[in-house]
């Protein structure tokens, strides 16, 4: 049964609140893998000074974190752990896979020991190519996620 | 001058290396199968696998006192265990091949004489499967208990496209058991720091157990960033190999470029441009200087004060952006070429490198007032974490690491490569060994790559930055090349060996400094607070790329 009242919206207080102000609090989980956490810190400190800027605050444990940002390789023997990571991540959630090891496993694509891209182990939202991306870039990915999140293109 | 010098040294190097093998000869007899001298300051002992044990035993006593590598070469017909001995009183290097067969490679443990073989043989076992009698603790160690096959192995095969299934998450768990000291009175506890935790510095995970606050034991367990880089290094050709030089120690990245090509250039017998060779050093030492930054910056998190880790970061920057106007990247520039450099640096940059040594000093005297100071930070450091010189000499560790211990040791002058011999700096040593020396060691090692780098600017000549004798392909004749280099975390050496057919390394081992500094961790950080740890542990300076390689 559909109501119809004037000068009413029906709407989700999730879509209305929740959603606009996600985009300006993601917590990043302090996690770094190989060379692109360098990157990463690098775009957290002096020059760039990128995620204080977006209300980003690094969090130690995954309970309170709601952005994974994969920075470097996924080797087998860590893959159980970043999973187990995101799982004790609460929803709503996102992941950025930053740099060519954790979109496809980069330039260690043939080794026994790579997974071959963090897609296959948890979901991604935004890739990140480089090896390793420059800050920007990952400014950029940031951004992307933020306007993401606000189109309510992310399906949860 | 320089050259009559440098001659009579030559001179002086063979008498020695002819006693030292006669010695060998005499002792040993047939067991010997040969002994010779591969360039000064670097000999070569081949004898069968049983025998290892006594002619160890001969070398410890004739000087070689540290144990810089093991690794092993899987020769398809047989086995071989190859050992690199140092001797710090001799300056020599003696590389020691033991032949081994290859359906039961059984050689003695040489725990007993050196304790950095520990982790070595550990690490040989894992990759190849060489079984070491006598060894303490020979389980795998980079990768899990459950995997089948030995990589480095000829016959392992490895597929071209690894997708991750289902099924493989359980074989690859690590469960690590613990077995707490029995004392029967205090109630001891594990607790699992890492693999992701913000003071591990990647993907590093120690599994201490407590007693109250106090740390009984600590087991580090690595292998969590093995990427497989030497069986990669089977499959790419010498040139393709040169990028992930630079994601091992992805920190310094061109000192890791260094030691590989130095290594190449040994077996091809290349000499290198004058002006390449200085554009070498002057490299490596920004990239010193960036790693000790980072360093600081690393280290200054850990301790809390989050305000070293901005300024850290901030002089690192200006390092990063002279690498960027040469090589076009910021973090692994793989530059460094077989032969010489990639191209010359741009033009102005030599400006741009003044104005950065002229700036940097000012900067760096902020630092002293905060770090030396700092009444805080300065009882967080003292005292923690003592290493003694001769257990430091034992465990193999070595670099800034070392030379806090009070122990005057450095590859640049004790073993020079490149032009190091050329250029006149101070070896840093702190007598205290502690954390506060090892952090002392490494700011002032800055100032010492400042000088360098100023006196290499000075005498740097015109001319070509590449080798015109390098072919474009490849194909060095049979041989093996051991390349150490001093990196900023210590003692890095490249093993190559050339089948003389292929394009590619027939194996290639990377004796990386950060292995073996971690390796001697659990042996003298026991008995301190959980804090007092952490620090500790920051103090080592490691990079977890390097370490599983």
């Amino acid at each position: 049964m559909e109501v119809k009242l004037p000068n009413v919206i029906l709407t989700k207080l999730d879509r209305l609140v929740f959603d606009r102000a996600r985009p300006y609090t993601m917590w990043p989980l302090t996690f770094g893998l190989a060379c692109c956490a360098i990157e990463m810190m690098a775009t957290g400190c002096s020059r760039y000074d990128a995620f204080e800027r977006f209300g980003m605050l690094f969090r130690a444990t995954p309970r309170q974190a709601d952005l994974m940002i994969v920075a470097g390789t996924i080797t087998k023997k860590m893959a159980p752990n970043v999973r187990r990571l995101y799982e004790q991540m609460p929803e709503p959630k996102y992941v950025i896979a930053m740099g060519e090891c954790a979109i496809c496993g980069g330039p260690f694509y043939d080794s026994y020991s790579v997974v071959n891209g963090a897609d296959q182990i948890i979901p991604v939202d935004v890739y990140v190519p480089g090896c390793p991306p420059r800050p920007e870039t990952l400014i950029d990915a940031i951004v992307k996620l933020q306007k993401k999140i606000k189109e309510g293109k992310i399906k949860r | 001058m320089a050259e009559e010098k440098a001659q009579e040294e030559v001179e002086e190097q063979e008498e020695a290396k002819h006693e030292l093998l006669e010695e060998l000869r005499s002792s040993f007899g047939e067991k010997i199968l040969q002994a010779r001298l591969l360039r000064p300051r670097r000999l070569q002992v081949r004898i069968k696998g049983e025998d290892l044990y006594p002619v160890a035993e001969f070398l410890k006593g004739a000087g070689f006192d540290h144990l810089s590598c093991i690794s092993g070469v899987d020769y398809q017909e047989h086995m071989e265990a190859v050992y690199h001995l140092w001797s710090y009183s001799r300056r020599e290097l003696i590389q020691i091949n033991a032949e081994l067969p290859r359906d039961n490679p059984e050689i003695a443990s040489l725990v007993p004489l050196y304790r950095a073989a520990d982790w070595h043989e550990r690490e040989a076992y894992d990759m190849l499967g060489i079984v070491f009698k006598g060894h303490p603790n020979l389980k795998r160690m980079l990768l899990p208990e459950t995997f089948e096959g030995h990589p480095l192995r000829k016959d392992f095969k490895t597929q071209p496209m690894s997708w991750y299934l289902e099924g493989e998450a359980e074989m690859w768990e690590t469960p690590v058991e613990v077995s707490p000291p029995e004392d029967g009175e205090t109630e001891v506890m594990v607790l699992n720091i890492g693999p992701q935790h913000p003071s591990t510095h990647g993907v590093a995970r120690l599994v201490t157990t407590l007693s109250g606050e106090t740390v009984v034991k600590i087991e580090p367990v690595i292998g969590y960033l093995h990427r497989g880089v030497e069986k990669i290094a089977e499959m790419r050709t010498y040139q393709q190999f040169l990028p992930l030089t630079d994601r091992t120690d992805y920190i310094s990245s061109i000192t890791n470029n260094l030691a590989y090509v130095l290594a190449v250039e040994e077996l091809l017998g290349v000499r290198v441009p004058e002006r390449a060779e200085y554009l070498r050093v002057i490299l490596s030492e920004l990239q010193r200087i960036a790693n000790h930054l980072m360093f600081i910056a690393a280290f200054g998190a850990d301790l809390g004060a989050w305000t070293v880790m901005m300024y850290g970061f901030r002089e690192r920057e200006m390092v990063l952006d002279l690498m960027e106007q040469v090589s076009g990247q910021r973090l692994l520039y793989n530059f460094l070429r077989i032969g010489g450099l990639k191209e010359d640096v741009p033009p102005g940059w030599e400006d741009n490198l003044r104005n950065f040594l002229r700036v940097l000093p000012e900067r760096l005297a902020d630092y002293e007032t905060y770090f030396f100071n700092n009444e805080i930070f300065i009882k967080r450091c003292e005292g923690v974490g003592v290493l003694e010189p001769e257990l430091a000499i034992d465990l193999g560790v070595t670099g800034p690491m070392l030379r806090a211990s009070g122990v005057a040791r450095d590859v640049r002058r004790d073993d020079p490569y490149s032009i190091y011999d050329r250029f006149d700096f101070e070896v840093v040593t702190e007598e205290a060994g502690d954390t506060l020396a090892r952090f002392k060691v490494r700011f002032r090692e800055i100032f010492e790559s400042l000088r360098i780098i100023e006196q290499a600017l000075e005498d740097l000549p015109e001319g070509e930055v590449r080798s015109p004798d390098v072919p474009k392909v490849i194909r060095p004749p049979r041989g093996e090349a051991y390349s150490r280099i001093e990196a900023p975390k210590g003692e890095l050496a490249y093993y190559v060996v050339s089948d003389g057919k292929s394009t590619s390394p027939y194996r290639l081992k990377i004796r990386s400094p950060a292995f073996c500094n971690l390796s001697a961790f659990p042996h003298y950080a026991t008995g301190e607070i959980i804090p007092d740890m952490i620090v500790n542990f920051a103090s080592v300076d490691i990079v977890m790329g390097e370490i599983d390689r």
